[in-house]
């Protein structure tokens, strides 16, 4: 299987009077995974649909390979979706579930055996233990493979994966994460997920496309967006953010505002010196993440967070300590209204 | 314990109901046409199986409640499948009303102003009016039942199947009607026994075709004064509707269960 390129040129579209795509440019380079991520109502399960050609742009153009794809119907785009929802056929096995993209193309039964065999394998269910099971009979996760099974049984081009994973419990969600990046590996399609959860976005996208009411308001790797968010919207909602008072740091005002990372927030009982912005606090709630904890420090009515291993973590609720933030870990944003 | 005496509580008025009007008189209709007929035990059943006009009258009844069944079912569909999933949600309750608006004008009312409507562009009683009111009449029966069948195959199914490379018509074909045939199947054999013994319709719109079994009873029962007949009979009917009713939804449970 070849990835195909997917390109939307100021793509618009809506329901109705609503607009919901508000002119979005954006490509989605092949072989490669974009996590496509917004708060719900952003539009990101609209921009899926009409990849998929289930919704027909108002205006503007959808290309696959360069070759204009707007008006080609979803059958003909060689897509596979895997619904929020699933959309497994209720009235079908999973065996025939998988087949039915198979049989749609006109394969022999061997070759249909043969594939959907490969799919089950694939997703890491045991086909002689699940293709003859019913599908309501199957749990959330086991639903959730045949789901990827049936989208990626006929090779697509373009893998379109609409929040997958959010009913999954943790666990299982963590273990289909790594699948799917093994599966796109496999298969080299070019993959396109849309989530709200910014921590799959980082683990599973080569790229990551954020956006917000109608619109991609910043695109690129991970950790560029990470490190250089345009905006405050996109500092705060991609990753945790502290946003600085320009009256405690100095910078910002003017539609602008200074934001730091929470584990760009350092914390000492001794004035650190060097090239930093040091001012005093007192520590409020502690909340244990593992090996890190969120220590939250108050100053001036404003409350900051701060990421750190557990074992500098020495200090209790009320301790009075010194906050130092390296004036390059700041990064001057656009002001979102929110 | 408790909870399962509570839900009988629950049910006992409907089943008392249910005793009063519905089961003790059949079992006393039953027990009257084993008895009434005047050669003694069974007579009047032996009468009414050794008619041959009899079974006539009944296999065109049943002829005719099918025919009124499956037009009125095929017609409800599309419109059914428009409601459920193609007009916008808020709409959909909408057009579900229009549709069954016609269920709220009596039966009586609507088959005297669709005669009316036929005589005016010459079509009499016989019948093509008699079909046409039977299916008037079920329509808005069939509509519901039909929402019903869609809505169990929501439009995202059929999105799911375009995007596996379906046409529209091979998922209507391979996804949509499997899916929706159960339940649409079970709003035809609901329609087919309320034709089956209507009298109404083919009273006033089938003219000399409008003879059928309700017609039949009717007229031994409350002209012909021959109660052992009518409830020999009306018995027999029971019995074979019944039966086959349980056997056709036995069947569309089975096939629904498999969905």
């Amino acid at each position: 299987m070849t990835g195909a390129s997917v390109t939307l040129e100021e793509v618009e579209a809506g329901y109705g009077s609503e607009a919901v795509l508000k002119g979005v440019s954006l490509a989605f380079p092949r072989g490669r995974v974009t996590a496509v991520i917004g708060p719900s109502g952003c539009g990101k399960t609209t921009l899926l649909r009409v990849v998929a050609g289930l919704v027909q742009p108002r205006r503007g153009r959808v290309l696959f390979d360069g070759r204009d794809y707007t008006r080609v119907p979803p059958e003909r785009r060689n897509v596979g979706v895997v619904f929020q929802d699933l959309a497994l056929f209720p009235h079908m096995t999973v065996y025939d579930n998988i087949a039915f993209p198979l049989r749609i193309r006109g394969y022999s039964e061997g070759e249909v055996r043969r594939r959907v065999k490969w799919a089950l394998e694939l997703v890491g269910l045991e086909p002689s233990l699940f293709a003859g099971r019913s599908v309501s009979s199957l749990s959330g996760g086991q639903q959730q493979r045949v789901a990827i099974a049936r989208a990626i049984v006929y090779e697509p081009s373009v893998l379109l994966l609409d929040e997958p994973l959010s009913h999954l419990d943790l666990k299982i969600r963590q273990r289909l994460l790594e699948e799917l990046r093994r599966i796109q590996r496999e298969t080299g399609a070019t993959m396109i997920y849309v989530t709200h959860d910014q921590w799959e976005a980082m683990e599973l996208g080569d790229y990551v496309a954020i956006m917000r009411d109608g619109r991609v308001v910043q695109w690129g790797e991970p950790e560029e967006v990470y490190d250089n968010p345009v905006d405050e919207f996109v500092a705060t909602f991609f990753g945790d953010a502290n946003l600085l008072p320009s009256k405690l740091v100095g910078l910002g005002g003017n539609g602008l505002v200074a934001v730091v990372r929470p584990e760009d927030v350092e914390v000492a009982r001794d004035k650190p010196g060097g090239d930093y912005i040091v001012f005093e606090a007192t520590v409020g709630d502690k909340v244990f993440h593992g090996g890190q904890v969120k220590v939250t420090l108050r100053v001036d009515g404003v409350e900051l967070r701060a990421l750190m291993p557990r074992r500098k973590a020495s200090f209790t609720a009320g301790d009075r300590v010194y906050v130092a933030i390296s004036k390059e870990r700041i990064r001057l944003v656009r002001r979102s209204n929110t | 314990m408790t909870g399962s005496l509570a839900a009988l509580l629950l049910a006992t008025p409907m089943i008392l109901f249910l005793l009063a009007f519905f089961y003790a008189p059949l079992a006393y209709a039953v027990a009257y046409s084993v008895e009434a007929g005047g050669g003694g035990l069974l007579s009047a059943y032996i009468e009414v199986l050794t008619r041959p006009e009899y079974y006539g009258v009944v296999a065109a009844s049943a002829v005719n409640a099918l025919i009124a069944a499956g037009i009125s079912t095929l017609l409800a569909a599309p419109a059914a499948y428009y409601a459920t999933n193609m007009a916008s949600p808020r709409m959909r309750p909408l057009i579900l009303v229009v549709l069954v608006a016609p269920f709220w004008v009596d039966v009586l009312l609507r088959s005297l102003s669709l005669k009316a409507i036929l005589y005016l562009v010459d079509v009499r009683e016989g019948y093509l009016a008699m079909m046409l009111g039977l299916v008037y009449e079920y329509l808005p029966i069939a509509v519901i039942t039909g929402y019903v069948a869609f809505s169990g195959a929501p439009q995202r199914l059929v999105e799911a199947a375009r995007t596996l490379g379906a046409t529209p018509l091979q998922a209507l074909i391979s996804v949509l009607l499997p899916i929706a045939a159960p339940w649409l199947a079970a709003g035809a054999v609901i329609i087919f026994l309320m034709a089956l013994t209507d009298y109404v319709v083919p009273g006033l719109l089938g003219g000399t075709q409008g003879f059928t079994v309700g017609t039949l009873l009717y007229y031994l029962i409350l002209s012909g004064d021959r109660w052992d007949l009518g409830s020999a009979l009306t018995s027999l009917l029971t019995i074979a509707t019944v039966a086959g009713t349980a056997v056709a939804f036995k069947r569309i449970y089975e096939v629904a269960a498999r969905a």
